[in-house]
């Protein structure tokens, strides 16, 4: 059964028309990785299969439910956010922010048990983040909090993880820690990871499968070296790029023709 | 410390505050105008419960006092703290709900509205066209969620409901109602001392019928509202965090607005408006324990309540015979902590 | 700029003094009073001196200029109503307040408004040369009225007998109805001594006279009070006069609990109070000696005064009255 089934879904902003007749099919075990550039739908998409916009019946279908007619809270056990950018109004202890993840699995009056606990606690030591536990959120980097939201999504225990952008604003070594977490713990529990990234070249490195997008719909999908290609580049980012293999991974790396070239 | 780990302090803390309550209001009992000594007021608690009874020796105290204490002191003494629990839960939940610290009870207009229905009441009784005692309650009741039922329907967007258009809404029904009040007590100059009094709030007039369904009514809604504690912390995290957590927002808003303003609704229509406790007592909690919904809720309760019986003993006393009505007791201590809570956030430039 | 400005106030303060002064400037008439009439045989058929123009000092300290014999007069208090038709004079009367409602006769007349706000339109309207007011009214109408140059009198009681058998001295003094003025008066002074002896003898029961009570507080007379005087003098112990004023506490109340309670028979006030918490449990209530009385004999401090008191004196010793 396919984790996440996106069957010609259309929406509108307006009269805009920002997804137009979008279909996709994921798979479990995968990290995909969603291209395009700005105004391609990307963030729209996701807004759909989080259902923060509602997408028609029929149109997304997430684990073999249809999500127009999911609760929201049933949506919460399987699929899990890390969005671009938290911000901590709250003075939360690390620990009380993590076990929050466990919600989409507490009935209203019930409490957190030990099990959610344990959970919690498995979750921060795999993503470094145990020692500080108690520890105010509102205290710490913006890697740190990065790990703490995706400890947050572990928890939830689900079987899509979407993340928006989650490394825009970090340092290069965060940058790729975050990326190594999410693709190990991915493999571990047999996820559906849909990250939509900036980078096309760390989508490259990391991502199993490329989602390409182009005026709403999808343009390419499949593996990077079929996805990421000097003429796919141009016709969607109308960009002149050099594409290279990666010396260190194998998988195509672009190069932009920027302003200035060496005089060879 | 994270929650997690205090929950066991957190419960002990609340059984000693529900403790220290309890003995407040029995020490309340032996305040008033009439002059009952603490050992009689003791002893006339001591008769109800069946088992002290047999150890005591024959009751000294005359009838008279026993009266007094039951019938007058102790109703009013539970609905104060009744209207305290309320109106503190109610603010506190409202707080983090409009993610605004100035938030209280009444931000919907209910105040407003419940005094205009209680205006109309009291005006229509004093021409004789309404009749029987309790019609001034009813319309205030009316007033309250009319108020609540409009501001929301003026606010609302498609299904959304966006906090700010709330605020707003509720700002112009306000003083929509407040000018109807001005003219209803101009043009009836003999009901104004009675529309003032009902606007000022008081708790003087505490009848155990009432309190047979607001007390059950007041602590179910808190209990209620005590439910939401995870949901609102998650909510102050930001409605999208929360909505990818499993938290229907737009259906969770209406929930809790709808809850508040029932009880708020109720509170008002049996006690007038008193004011300050729904904003100040949350804050103080917070300075205290802490922003997290789950321990903020249980708390503002107690206090709240403390805060009432408090309150309103000052009222019954410092002026003895004449009362004070409550809301304005309530209000002097509440005016010169919302000023420091000004500063305090002038300073530290914004705070939940 | 500035000494511009203080020319310029200077000025309108000048201009406006100037009007005011004007406002103010009464016509001097002579300051002596005209001598009362006293009580004479009618066969002697005597000369009528001219009574007017009169001048009479009022309640405020005002000397009132009648220049003749008002005709048509406007009352804004059911006291000075009452008296009016008590004295005989209801022909001269062409307005009164929505409150009085005493006899019912008074009810045809126009009606001007309440005691606080008469409508002064309608004073104008109905050509009044003499507007008669006591308690309750407002200094800005009362300055209002005199600026429109209606003559007002303002007639006061002040909580006492003798300063209600002034008023209606006064009345019958400027109305030319001393004879029936002076009759009044005695007959009111007779039937209060005749109350007075009556409760000589009796037992003094303990007392609580209900003005307000409720939610909106407890109101009784306190020990500065004219009512209060008047239940002693009725022959009651007054159970409030531990406060003075009007605010008294339910509890005290209860702590006092009265032998004798004395409600309005207006409003249903006996029908809520014994059924009300806390009240119910009163010895009076239990004991079925909550006593109505008609307050306004009492309140209104006018021509049934005396009438008023017996029925406060009737209350608090009921059958032992008789």
């Amino acid at each position: 059964m396919s984790s996440l089934r996106i069957r010609n879904l259309s929406f509108h902003y307006g009269d805009q028309r920002v997804l137009d007749g979008f279909t996709a099919t994921l798979h479990p075990g995968k990290f995909y990785c969603v291209l395009g550039p700005n105004g391609s739908g990307k963030t729209t998409l996701l807004k759909n299969i989080q259902k923060l916009l509602a997408p028609k019946k029929e149109a997304v279908y997430l684990c073999g439910k249809d999500v127009s007619e999911t609760s929201i809270k049933e949506l919460a056990k399987v699929l899990a956010t890390v969005p671009q950018e938290t911000s901590m109004t709250f003075d939360f202890s690390v620990l009380d922010y993590v076990l929050t993840g466990r919600a989409p699995h507490l009935e209203r009056f019930q409490r957190e048990s030990q099990g959610d606990y344990e959970a919690a606690k498995e979750a921060m030591e795999h993503t470094g983040i145990w020692p500080y536990q108690q520890k105010s959120v509102r205290a710490l980097s913006g890697g740190e909090l990065q790990r703490v939201i995706i400890a947050r999504a572990m928890v939830q225990d689900p079987r899509v993880l979407l993340l928006d952008e989650p490394i825009s604003h970090l340092d290069l070594y965060h940058q790729i820690h975050v990326l190594e977490l999410v693709k190990q713990y991915s493999r571990k529990k047999n996820l559906t990871v849909v990250a939509v990234l900036h980078d096309i070249n760390l989508a490259s490195a990391y991502g199993d499968e490329m989602l390409l997008l182009k005026d709403g719909k999808v343009f390419l999908q499949g593996e990077p070296h079929a996805v990421i290609h000097e003429q796919s580049m141009q016709q969607v980012y109308g960009m002149d790029c050099l594409v290279l293999e990666n010396p260190l991974t194998g998988k195509p790396h672009i190069i932009p023709h920027t302003g200035e070239r060496r005089k060879i | 410390m994270s929650y997690f780990h205090k929950k066991n302090l957190y419960r002990k803390l609340f059984l000693g505050l529900f403790l220290g309550l309890i003995l407040a209001m029995v020490f309340a009992t032996t305040l008033g105008a009439a002059d009952l000594s603490f050992r009689d007021s003791l002893h006339i608690f001591a008769e109800r419960i069946p088992l002290l009874r047999r150890l005591l020796p024959p009751s000294t105290v005359a009838d008279k006092y026993q009266v007094i204490l039951w019938q007058v002191r102790m109703p009013r003494i539970l609905l104060a703290a009744t209207v305290g629990m309320g109106l503190s839960v109610v603010g506190a939940a409202l707080q983090g709900l409009f993610k605004n610290p100035m938030a209280d009870p009444y931000i919907m207009g209910v105040s407003s509205g419940a005094a205009l229905g209680a205006s109309l009441g009291i005006t229509l009784l004093g021409l004789g066209i309404l009749q029987g005692g309790f019609t001034v309650q009813l319309m205030a009741f009316i007033g309250a969620l009319l108020t609540v039922y409009l501001v929301y329907e003026i606010a609302k967007v498609g299904h959304r409901v966006p906090i700010t258009m709330l605020i707003l809404a509720g700002v112009a029904i306000s003083a929509m109602a407040s000018a109807m009040i001005s003219i209803l007590l101009l043009l009836n100059r003999d009901q104004a001392d009675q529309i003032i009094f009902w606007t000022m709030g008081s708790v003087a007039a505490a009848r155990w019928k009432q309190l047979m369904w607001l007390m059950p009514l007041v602590m179910g809604s808190s209990l209620w509202i005590y439910s939401y504690g995870r949901t609102l912390n998650l909510l102050l995290s930001g409605e999208d965090a929360a909505h990818g957590l499993g938290v229907d927002v737009e259906k969770t808003k209406k929930q809790l607005l709808f809850i508040s303003s029932i009880t708020v609704a109720f509170v008002v229509s049996v006690s007038g408006i008193i004011g300050f406790v729904g904003l100040i007592v949350p804050h103080g909690v917070r300075l205290v324990l802490g922003g997290d919904h789950r321990v903020l809720l249980p708390f503002s309760a107690l206090m709240g309540a403390l805060f009432m019986v408090f309150s309103d003993t000052l009222a019954r006393t410092l002026l003895a015979p004449m009362e004070i009505p409550v809301g304005a007791v309530t209000a002097l201590f509440g005016a010169p902590y919302f000023i420091f809570l000004l500063y305090r956030a002038k300073r530290k430039g914004g705070f939940i | 700029m500035f000494k511009k400005f203080g020319i310029f106030t200077l000025t309108l303060v000048m201009i406006m003094s100037l009007f005011v002064g004007c406002a103010k400037e009464a016509p001097e008439e002579s300051l002596i009073e005209t001598p009362v009439v006293e009580k004479e045989d009618n066969a002697e058929a005597p000369e009528t001196p001219k009574r007017y123009p009169m001048v009479i000092e009022d309640t405020l300290g005002e000397e009132i200029v009648l220049e003749e014999k008002p005709q048509r007069v406007v009352s804004v208090a059911p006291s000075i109503t009452e008296s009016f038709f008590a004295l005989g004079l209801e022909a001269f009367l062409v307005g009164r307040t929505d409150y009085c409602d005493y006899p019912e006769k008074a009810q045809e007349v126009t009606s001007v408004g309440t005691l606080r706000e008469p409508n002064l339109e309608k004073i104008i309207e109905l050509e009044a040369d003499l507007v008669i007011a006591s308690t309750h009214f407002e200094e800005d109408v009362h300055e209002k009225l005199q600026e429109l140059g209606i003559t007002v009198m303002v007639l006061n009681p002040n909580d006492s007998f003798e300063g209600v058998y002034e008023v209606l001295k006064k009345i019958g003094m400027a109305m030319e109805a001393e004879d029936a003025a002076e009759e009044l008066v005695l007959s009111m002074k007779n039937h209060v001594q005749e109350v007075k002896e009556k409760v000589q003898h009796l037992e003094t029961p303990s007392v609580y006279y209900v003005v307000g009570f409720g939610e909106y507080g407890d109101f009784t007379a306190g020990g500065d009070t004219f009512i209060h005087e008047m239940i002693e003098e009725a022959g009651g112990f007054n159970v409030a006069q531990d406060v003075e004023g009007w605010s008294y506490s339910l509890e005290k109340l209860i702590e006092k609990d009265p032998e004798v309670l004395i409600v309005s028979k207006y409003y249903d006030t006996k029908a809520q109070i014994i059924e009300a918490q806390g009240y119910k449990d009163l010895s009076a209530v239990k004991n079925q000696r909550v006593i109505e009385i008609d307050n306004n004999l009492i309140d209104r401090q006018g021509p049934r005064l005396a009438e008023g008191f017996e029925a406060l004196a009737r209350a608090i010793h009921q059958e032992a009255f008789e």
